[in-house]
């Protein structure tokens, strides 16, 4: 049976997941543009955006386009893989006889 | 821990998964090709309506809506990858310049390029408008997207049906079956295309 994943099970960190799990796998996506797309405030997503790079399951890049300094983010493979595994151990919480 | 917990809670975390990757699904929606479409899409149904009323005067127009159409591209480019980018494919973009720059070269070494008459006119319009069309088929191939290719081939096609066998309303052919079709296949991108998808898709 899937574990969930103490990382991921956070829901600001859950949601984050779910949001760039949905990106194809070479696209990357603006820190601003993240933050007003799941309403979270400046401070609490990269607070947020910090344990899950630890963890191996995103990638933060910096950079400047222009002179304005931007990051960007993206899932990795591990990334993936965990929210995969954490979504269908939520499933089979909810659905037992399904998962089996 | 999946033992620890409530049924209740799995059930809304799971709902704002769901959530959060419907916000993300349309987000993503709105950052596909679809404005490069509707831009070009109009400035050749512009181009259709000048050839068709102005013929061979209508080239400094044209000149001047293709470098306007650049601008605008350019810009497109610009705003959408400050959001959501993808590493730049510099082999994709040499092949499409290597591609553009021998079709912009070819018509002067094989000294055909000849717009003082209305016929040569039309087939130099035709042939530029085919040569800009070919980066959709490339980009479909390269990048294994299906739709694109068929948006590319099936305009291609178009046009050249417009030049050989229908030359003589070639700008009203050029209007509905090149620049109306690449609108809509902006649309479509846009609206109805269904592509994003990786393993957790269920």
């Amino acid at each position: 049976m899937a574990e969930l994943d103490s990382v991921i099970h956070q829901p600001a960190r859950l949601q984050i997941m779910a949001a760039l799990n949905e990106l194809p796998p070479s696209k990357e996506i603006d820190f601003t543009f993240l933050r007003t797309k799941l309403g979270l405030t400046d401070g609490n997503l990269g607070a947020h955006l910090l344990t899950l790079e630890q963890a191996g399951y995103l990638r933060v890049k910096k950079t400047f386009v222009g002179r304005r300094p931007k990051t960007f983010l993206a899932i990795t493979a591990d990334g993936r893989r965990a929210f995969d595994t954490h979504v269908a151990a939520l499933t089979a919480i909810i659905s037992p006889k399904r998962s089996k | 821990m999946s033992d620890e917990l409530p049924e209740v809670q799995a059930a809304q975390l799971l709902e704002s998964v769901r959530q959060s990757r419907v916000a993300m699904r349309r987000a993503i929606r709105a950052y596909r090709g679809h404005w490069y479409m509707w831009v070009w899409g109009l400035i050749w149904l512009i181009y259709a309506v000048l050839g068709y009323y102005l013929d061979i005067g209508a080239l400094p127009y044209i000149n001047a809506l293709a470098i306007a159409g650049l601008v605008a591209s350019f810009l497109i480019a610009s705003i959408q990858s400050s959001q959501i980018r993808a590493p730049i494919d510099r082999r994709f973009v040499a092949a499409v310049g290597a591609l553009l720059l021998f079709g912009y070269l070819a018509p002067g070494i094989l000294g055909v390029y000849d717009t003082t008459s209305t016929p040569t006119f039309v087939r130099v319009f035709a042939y530029f408008a085919l040569l800009w069309i070919q980066p959709y088929i490339l980009a479909g191939l390269w990048f294994r997207i299906s739709t694109l290719l068929w948006i590319g081939l099936l305009i291609s096609l178009s046009i050249l049906l417009g030049l050989l066998v229908f030359s003589a309303i070639f700008w009203v052919w050029f209007a509905i079956f090149a620049a109306i079709p690449l609108i809509l296949s902006g649309f479509y991108l846009r609206y109805f295309l269904h592509c994003n998808s990786h393993p957790s898709d269920g």
